[in-house]
């Protein structure tokens, strides 16, 4: 079953547009990056006993 | 289609089956499974070995580019640190060359010191400390046999490893719940420790032994909600995977705990003594439960994918109980962890023992989300109507013009990582000039199609800025006025020594120049012109020794794309590039583009519409000697399509229609999660010889989506123009197109590899071939 009580597809791509350049998080900078890579896809379903 | 069994991902090696604290929480030692009696202690170097051999063998069975495993126990480490240092090698060089380690370790931390902690850092190990909170509510259940505490160890453990220089090795913190525990109080204890991450777990159930509730239906709920709050209330300072995984469900995407969503199981248990095992939590269920009789010595780990409990766990919706199958937050919950769903006498096909609790916390989190303007308006997204439009195979101007809005957001944190990562390469000025960069120079900037090629590598440190930082900020300033003067770097390009100014051409730097031997051009940026040598290129003759050679465009009823051949970051496609065309070559691309511009103008109005509003550049691609078409497009590259010349018009505009697809495909998987990642089955497709991926799968999907509407109709044409040849290979075409995308479609639609985007975005594919029929 499909759950789409948004009115927008909210995606992974962090809005930048009123950011400097200079101010632009590190978290942001690395989840692009990671996510450009790709190597590692999307994360595990993680065994829940450890994190 | 190549069926195959599911491959797992995620490894558990119990590396010791003792532990130094007697919890009485503990689903290995304080339930009915009294397993781990007759098993060794600590898992042997030989039994190890062969586990990992066993692990390496099936990535490379199954292609798999990653695979995590975590080191457990009992306590881990009490196997000892050398031995988990031979571990984490033994399984690295078992995994070398055919697939990237993540390699975890959970643990109570009690035997923590520098040397564990530096050995962690050295071997990779990412280790994440269990601890329930506060001293009270941590010493409630986590004690010594002795009865006394382990709070303060449990502390200082935390605190070793979360200091700088073992930090790399910090994962974070798993905390289990008791509800008489005060949830704000335990919260704050864990966040004033600054962990990356934590998560909390709801202990360990069964309908027969339901959990202790002395407040009422929904105590866990309730106790998370208030740690939900104060934990948004501070900022959400660190990861919480609970929380994180019901918003990222919520919105199509994977979870990041077995405990929450549809997906199914990936994960297999190694003993101490080699058996191979499921999950062990099932441990909690009934004595035994976990065992599936395999040991590594006799199986290998395909054959426990067809044990029946393993299957029962990746049964997906159709593996549900009635109740959750029809309940509206089930593909967030998706029935909760598999243990809290038993009861004697129907074994599994229950809710969850907190299925009242589940409820209520996905509501409250998913409400809180949609409540939160802040975190929505701080992402791009698409309509529903811009998301369906493109699922359809087009897209108007407006759908393509957000997904290049969010191309230009990754461009910038791009720019900023590469700037990050270019430290002491002598582009300082560069960098500086374009951080000091006007907001229209900069967007001018970060709307080149090939700017995320050399950020990616050099963000990456696979290589220096070199004189890009310079080159970039001039052009900019150059189209959007002002004045700039830099010294930039000269690179070697396959003409000799020359300056890119993207967007703009490129100056080639002959040997007997000044600047040649100086290594550094001088460049000013001024009244829209750049001036090198006191002369303005193209307006005025090149400074002696060298050559401008300006972008050239391609203009065709009101589009204008770059033909680029000059930008040194073009050679991403898997066909080369084409060097610098001739001036007749560039005529023939200009008749041609006209050309093929007019028939999908008139031939598919749809497509026309998404690639006038996106199309910025081609690149010519070298033909291919056999004479077959040759195009392509770089995931890196939105905007841009590469093409070598074909023979006909009507042979462009196929290729420019069936690359744009790709590009618009490739910027919504930048933004949204279509498949879960997890199916690496290789697949059969009609448009190529070799057995596909999943993800080449619905990228080939989508392009011959449109290569078949296209000659749907030509088919058309060919009758309207009473032209016989034209309508019947149109009809063959069309027909063939349109079936090998109908038999993927179907095909993904059964993989239950797709999220809940995904299966919007096949439906919608699969839609519009519908009303081809019609
Ligand atoms: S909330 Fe309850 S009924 Fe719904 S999916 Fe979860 S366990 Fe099943």
């Amino acid at each position: 079953m499909d759950s789409y009580e948004q009115p927008f597809a909210t995606s992974v791509v962090r809005d930048l547009h009123d950011i400097s350049l200079a101010e632009v998080p590190e978290s942001a900078q690395d989840s692009a990056l990671a996510r450009m890579l790709g190597g590692g896809g999307e994360p595990v379903a993680a065994f829940q006993s450890s994190l | 289609m190549i069926a195959a069994t599911r491959p797992f991902r995620q490894f558990v090696i119990k590396v010791h089956s003792r532990c130094d604290l007697a919890c009485d929480h503990c689903y290995v030692y304080q339930h009915a499974d009294k397993s781990w009696l007759r098993r060794p202690v600590t898992m042997s170097d030989e039994t190890f070995r062969r586990t990992a051999d066993r692990i390496a063998e099936h990535a490379s069975a199954h292609h798999l580019t990653r695979v995590h495993v975590v080191l457990h126990g009992g306590e881990p480490l009490l196997a000892g640190r050398e031995r988990l240092r031979r571990f984490a090698r033994s399984l690295r060089s078992a995994l070398r060359g055919v697939a990237e380690l993540d390699l975890r370790m959970q643990t109570n931390g009690l035997r923590l010191d520098e040397e564990f902690c530096a050995m962690l850092v050295e071997e990779s190990i990412v280790a994440s400390i269990s601890l329930d909170g506060d001293e009270r509510s941590n010493d409630r259940h986590r004690i010594r046999r002795n009865g006394s505490g382990s709070h303060q160890d449990a502390v200082r453990a935390v605190r070793l490893l979360g200091a700088p220089a073992h930090r790399s090795a910090f994962g974070g913190l798993l905390c289990t719940i008791d509800v008489e525990n005060d949830p704000v109080d335990v919260y704050r204890a864990l966040a004033d420790l600054r962990p990356p991450a934590a998560d909390f777990l709801l202990p360990h159930a069964t309908w027969e032994y339901p959990p202790p509730r002395p407040g009422g239906d929904t105590d866990y709920a309730d106790w998370l909600i208030a740690v939900h709050k104060q934990w948004t209330a501070d900022g959400m300072p660190m990861r919480i995977r609970l929380f994180e995984s019901i918003s990222r469900l919520t919105r199509g995407r994977g979870s990041l705990t077995e405990a929450l969503g549809l997906g199914s199981s990936d994960l297999l248990v190694v003993e101490t003594d080699g058996a191979i095992e499921q999950a062990d939590w099932l441990k909690t269920a009934y004595p035994g439960a976990p065992e599936t009789g395999m040991h590594i010595d006799t199986h290998r780990l395909e054959e426990a994918a067809a044990h029946r409990g393993i299957q029962a766990r990746r049964a997906g919706l159709d593996g549900l109980s009635p109740q959750c199958r029809s309940c509206p937050v089930v593909s967030v919950c998706g029935g909760g962890l598999y243990g809290h769903r038993h009861r004697a006498v129907n074994g599994f096909d229950n809710p969850s023992v907190y299925c009242s609790d589940l409820l209520k916390i996905i509501e409250y989190v998913q409400a809180a989300e949609r409540d939160e303007t802040d975190v929505r308006h701080g992402w791009h997204g698409l309509t529903w109507t811009h998301f369906d439009e493109l699922a359809a195979g087009h897209g108007s101007a407006a759908a393509v013009r957000s997904l290049a809005a969010a191309q230009n957001s990754q461009r910038r944190a791009l720019l900023a990582a590469a700037r990050r990562a270019d430290v002491g390469t002598g582009s300082e000025a560069g960098w500086d000039a374009v951080l000091d960069l006007p907001t229209a120079a900069l967007d001018v900037l970060l709307s080149e199609p090939y700017l995320r090629v050399w950020a990616l590598a050099c963000g990456q440190s696979l290589r220096g800025a070199d004189g890009h930082p310079a080159e970039a900020a001039l052009s900019a300033v150059a189209r959007t006025g002002g004045r700039l003067t830099l010294p930039v770097p000269l690179r070697e390009g396959p003409d000799g020594p020359e300056i890119h100014l993207p967007g703009m051409g490129r100056l080639l730097i002959g040997q007997d120049s000044v600047d040649h031997r100086a290594g550094t051009v001088t460049v000013t940026a001024s009244d829209a012109a750049i001036i090198v040598g006191g002369r303005a290129l193209g307006r005025e003759r090149s400074p002696r020794g060298t050559v401008w050679q300006p972008l050239r465009h391609l203009y065709a009823d009101g589009l204008e794309v770059a033909l680029d051949d000059v930008d040194p970051s073009r050679d991403c496609y898997e066909y080369r590039p084409l060097p610098r065309l001739a001036e007749a070559d560039f005529r023939r691309w200009e008749e041609m583009f006209a050309q093929a511009w007019r028939l999908i103008r008139s031939e598919c109005p749809d497509h026309a519409r998404g690639i006038a509003a996106g199309l910025v550049t081609v690149t010519p691609l070298a033909p291919d000697p056999s004479g077959d078409d040759v195009s392509a497009t770089s995931r890196h590259a939105f905007g841009a399509v590469g093409i070598a010349l074909p023979r006909s018009a009507e042979d462009l505009a196929m290729l420019i229609v069936h690359e744009y697809q790709h590009v618009k495909l490739g910027a919504m998987l930048d933004m949204f999660d279509l498949l879960d990642g997890r199916d690496d089955r290789r697949f059969r497709v009609r448009w190529r010889s070799d057995p596909r991926p999943l993800n080449a799968v619905v990228q080939g999907a989508y392009a011959h989506l449109a290569v078949a509407d296209v000659w749907r109709t030509r088919r058309r044409r060919g009758i309207a123009d009473v032209c016989a040849d034209l309508h019947e290979r149109a009809r063959l075409e069309a027909d063939k197109w349109c079936m090998a995308v109908v038999d993927v479609l179907d095909a993904m639609a059964e993989t239950g590899s797709l999220t809940a985007l995904g299966r919007r975005f096949v439906r919608g594919m699969r839609a519009e071939v519908d009303t081809w029929a019609e």
